[in-house]
């Protein structure tokens, strides 16, 4: 075994000089940090406290009008992953925004909602074609810096869609994160009795959507006076989600609240309170509307739905790629609308642009 | 003199040999001269020099993996792991790379795969278990651990000069590529003309008669292991070098894409038979593929089934055409 | 025939040797001499012990009883290669060749010579390519092709292999399980040819086998096994086949 370990270390040491003879060959090269959207100093951009963050709505009152489109603009957008219908609404805003104006928006994604590295070769590729400028949702916040970088570098606009969001994004356009837990909040305020017994299903340990919503639930409840009694991680799954309410209505019988993270996991909520008995007897908010969501709230099953509106953010991404392109100084970040949606309003179309 | 006789028919069958083993590698090469004829065709910036020097880097990280896996599948086993030892390899080594700097960094890094394939050989070799169970659990062992070792979290910001390091350019072509061609012929030297890698080839034809034969199987398995494992260190290099950051969720479906490198560059699952240039132009084939249907904007999914084909295709091509009464 | 003018040396004891798998006793205390120099058959029924005793000796099971003497001193045989390094080589009846490998390849598998200094030593091909040929020379067949892969060889070549393996070493002892078991007429003679001129370079052969005329034909000492143990031997010259059917089947005791 001695032996093996000494042929191991020499081995390594080889394999190690190997690597570092190549690399140093050239190690002469001044490095080039430059600054832009994936250059950061200190804490990452943080898109619910942007600084001089507007809402769509106000661009036109402190920009003017949408300006018109150079002949031959050609945008890139990068979606996150096309298997998922958030994402698909999101592209299908792009286009038929796009379309509007009568320029381009070629969309490509990666193969697999984790498939950071195939989503980065596309962009990679996709800067040999001389687009005017890209809109990219990064699987994760840094997957796509080498070639935001690039495409910085040449001086190409980069607008960062929805998330993850780049560490220092220059320009972003997304739903306000914290809004979506607020609004969820407030209606639980205003519907149930002062002092009520509410509960949170929280998304992916970690994500910055998951993070905000669940903060901007459990801090708008407890300030209008309700007894947050439990926050537990759902992962973004359907079965984790309804175990978990399983063992929080079981510890707090009199529980009269449950706020999901997003829809799926607000789904398996509605599967866990029916096997309880409970249906209608506890409210369940999911958030991003998705189709299942709607139906459930039109069978009754589901409260509602905080909808941050996938098709219209693409629309808004366009509009906003288009002001950049014509030189007008869009703040940082930019929300797009997010709405509650009840069996109150479960029926009105969707806001338009 | 007899030997004279003996050696000279040896000289015509190492053409024989020849022959065969450049029918495999053939392959792979027209299926890369028809997939870059089809998409120049449809779009010319294809056959760009940017383009190529962009497809070699692009399928340089599934390269080194797929090189690792190489020696892996020669014994017979699989490693299905190497997604999740690139994901923790790359969130440790990038946590501590401002304290450890380039030259540590890197021993670290191709330390620490060689360490988590070494796990994975041991529990296979001293437990008798088969590869593809250990390392399915493994899989999510190391991802978890990558996990609770960033609590999720990213770590972004890595040192320009690391980057540079690896990634940047040599005179006129991307530093990647270099490091590919390196370990290539680093790699063909291992499994064709050393002892370790004649022991890996006989332990992946029949374990049983290289025992007999007095070949250490326990120890060629881990070795190979290792040697997978450490490739993924490199890999992880490289890819920490490409993004600037490392994340636990890094590396994740590497091994589909390895598999299928290795597959189609013409080295047989069963374990016995494998090629190092196969490889590396499976690899490159894989990679030229998702460029050009990038550039011609078509929906990834296409990419996925056009992979998907093409496995397929390596598999069935093996069966038909250099199928020898050995049935390797 | 060579002659035996004294009592020859043994080359192996085996003293009390016991294999068991779990709860099944494939040994049960198996003492055996095995003469320096001269040809000694093993012969028994299925699950008689024969291949369990002869993979005890070539180091690939572990003894759980029992000692084995190697010329006169007591000897651990822990693996195939401890085995290869007392000079007892094995031809295996499936040959334990490797397929995917060509003759050179497989004839220096685990011994191989290589040129350079570690961690850059590569295999010396062309050392081995020589030796190679001069080790199939050496067991008559200059025919082959060294650099073929053996899994394109017919089984007469195959075992041409197998043996030039096991003698080329310069091996004290080589043992054959089932030799001529899946051979033609004339490969079956080859085979016995090379037997005996391997007696005449004074290596001592063990042969495992099933054919009676074979065992009487080639073997000096005839040892007959019967359920897990050594139970008699005989000199091949004083034993007919019926002789030895008798002691086999019990009919006869020892």
């Amino acid at each position: 075994m001695n032996v093996l370990t000494r042929k191991g270390l020499v081995a390594l040491t080889a394999g190690a000089l190997a690597l570092t003879t190549i690399g140093a060959a050239t190690a002469s090269h001044a490095a080039t940090a430059a600054k832009g959207s994936c250059a950061v100093s200190g804490a990452a951009f943080s898109t619910d406290d942007a600084v001089g963050g507007v809402q769509f709505a106000d661009l036109t009152k402190t920009l003017g009008a949408q300006p018109k489109p150079k002949k031959g603009t050609k945008l890139g957008s990068l979606m996150k992953f096309l298997g998922n219908q958030y994402w698909i609404d999101l592209a299908a805003g792009q286009k038929t925004r796009a379309a509007k104006y009568g320029i381009t928006v070629d969309v490509q994604a990666a193969a697999s909602e984790s498939d950071q590295i195939g989503q980065l070769n596309s962009m990679q590729t996709m800067l040999l074609k001389g687009y005017t400028g890209f809109l990219v949702s990064p699987q994760t916040n840094t997957n796509l810096c080498p070639a935001v970088e690039k495409a910085e570098s040449r001086g190409k606009l980069v607008l960062n869609v929805n998330d993850g969001v780049l560490p220092g994004a220059k320009n972003w356009v997304g739903p306000n994160q914290i809004s979506n837990g607020v609004l969820a909040a407030e209606y639980f305020i205003k519907n149930l009795p002062a002092g009520s017994e509410v509960a949170n299903i929280q998304g992916q340990v970690g994500a910055y959507a998951a993070i905000q919503r669940t903060k901007g639930f459990v801090d708008t409840a407890k300030k209008g006076g309700l007894n947050v009694v439990a926050v537990q991680p759902g992962n973004w799954d359907v079965t984790t989600a309804q175990n978990a309410a399983t063992d929080i209505l079981k510890a707090h019988p009199n529980l009269k609240a449950f706020y999901a993270d997003n829809d799926g996991m607000a789904l398996g909520v509605v599967t866990a309170v029916g096997n309880a008995g409970l249906k209608g007897k506890v409210m369940i908010i999911g958030t991003d509307g998705i189709g299942d969501a709607y139906k459930a709230i039109k069978a009754g099953d589901l409260t509602g739905t905080v909808d941050s509106y996938p098709n219209l953010t693409g629309q808004v991404a366009v509009d906003v790629a288009l002001r950049l392109l014509a030189g007008q100084k869009v703040p940082r970040a930019v929300y797009t609308p997010v709405a509650l949606i009840t069996a109150a309003n479960v029926n009105a179309p969707a806001p338009k642009l | 003199m007899s030997m004279m006789s003996t050696s000279t028919q040896g000289a015509k069958g190492l053409q024989g040999l020849k022959q065969r083993l450049n029918a495999r590698i053939i392959g792979v090469i027209a299926a890369l001269v028809l997939t870059f004829i089809v998409f120049t065709i449809l779009e010319p910036q294809f056959i760009s020099v940017d383009n190529l020097l962009e497809i070699g880097v692009q399928s340089t990280i599934i390269a080194f993996v797929a090189l690792g896996l190489t020696f892996v599948i020669v014994t017979g086993g699989i490693d299905i792991s190497v997604g999740s030892i690139v994901g923790l390899t790359s969130v440790i080594c990038a946590t501590n790379l401002a304290h450890w700097g380039t030259f540590i960094t890197i021993i670290a890094a191709i330390l620490i795969g060689s360490l988590l394939g070494a796990f994975n050989g041991a529990v296979s070799a001293i437990f008798n278990l088969q590869s593809f169970v250990v390392t399915l659990a493994t899989l999510n062992l190391f991802r978890g651990i990558a996990f609770l070792y960033t609590q999720g979290r990213p770590i972004y910001n890595l040192d320009p000069g690391f980057r540079e390091f690896f990634s940047a350019d040599f005179g006129p072509i991307p530093k990647p590529i270099i490091f590919l061609l390196a370990f290539t012929i680093i790699c063909f030297l291992i499994l064709n003309r050393t002892r370790m890698g004649l022991h890996l080839k006989a332990l992946g034809t029949n374990a049983d008669a290289a025992r007999r034969s007095g070949v250490n199987t326990r120890r060629s398995q881990i070795t190979a292991f290792v040697l997978g494992g450490a490739f993924c260190g490199i890999a992880s290099l490289m890819l920490m070098s490409r993004i600037g950051a490392a994340e636990p969720i890094s590396g994740t479906g590497f091994e589909l894409q390895a598999i299928a490198a290795v597959v189609v560059g013409g080295t047989s699952l069963m374990g016995g038979r494998g090629s190092i240039v196969g490889t590396v132009l499976g690899a490159i084939l894989l990679g030229s593929i998702a460029v050009g249907l990038t550039l011609h904007n078509v929906n990834a999914f296409v990419q996925l089934v056009v992979t998907g084909v093409i496995v397929l295709g390596a598999v069935l091509t093996d069966r038909f055409a250099t199928r020898s009464k050995v049935g390797r | 025939m060579t002659s035996m003018t004294n009592m020859p040396n043994n080359i192996i004891e085996i003293k009390g040797l016991e294999k068991h798998f779990g709860g099944v006793q494939a040994l049960k205390g198996v003492d055996m001499q095995i003469p320096q120099g001269q040809v000694t058959a093993i012969i028994g029924d299925n699950g008689a012990g024969k291949s369990t005793l002869i993979k005890c000796i070539s180091g690939i099971y572990e003894l759980t009883h029992g000692e084995i003497l190697f010329e006169g001193q007591p000897v651990k045989i822990g693996s195939p290669l401890a085995a290869r390094h007392l000079g007892i080589e094995t031809v295996y009846q499936d040959l334990a060749v490797l397929d995917t490998l060509s003759v050179t390849e497989n004839l220096y598998l685990s011994r191989e010579i290589r040129k350079g200094i570690w961690p850059f030593q590569l295999l010396n091909k062309k050392k081995m390519a020589q030796g190679a040929a001069e080790m199939m020379d050496r067991v008559g067949n200059k025919t082959i092709l060294i650099d073929k892969e053996i899994g394109y060889m017919s089984g007469g070549q195959r075992q041409a292999v197998a043996i030039s393996r096991a003698v080329g070493w310069g091996a004290k002892v080589i043992i054959f399980d089932e030799p001529t078991a899946a051979l033609g007429v004339k490969e079956s003679a080859e085979v016995a040819n090379l037997i005996q001129r391997l007696k005449g370079q004074g290596i001592t052969v063990i042969i495992i086998s099933h054919n009676f005329e074979e065992v009487l034909e080639l073997a000096d000492l005839v040892w007959i096994m019967r359920q897990g143990k050594a139970i008699a031997s005989r000199k091949a010259s004083e034993v007919s086949g019926r002789d030895l059917v008798a002691l086999l089947t019990g009919a006869e005791s020892a």
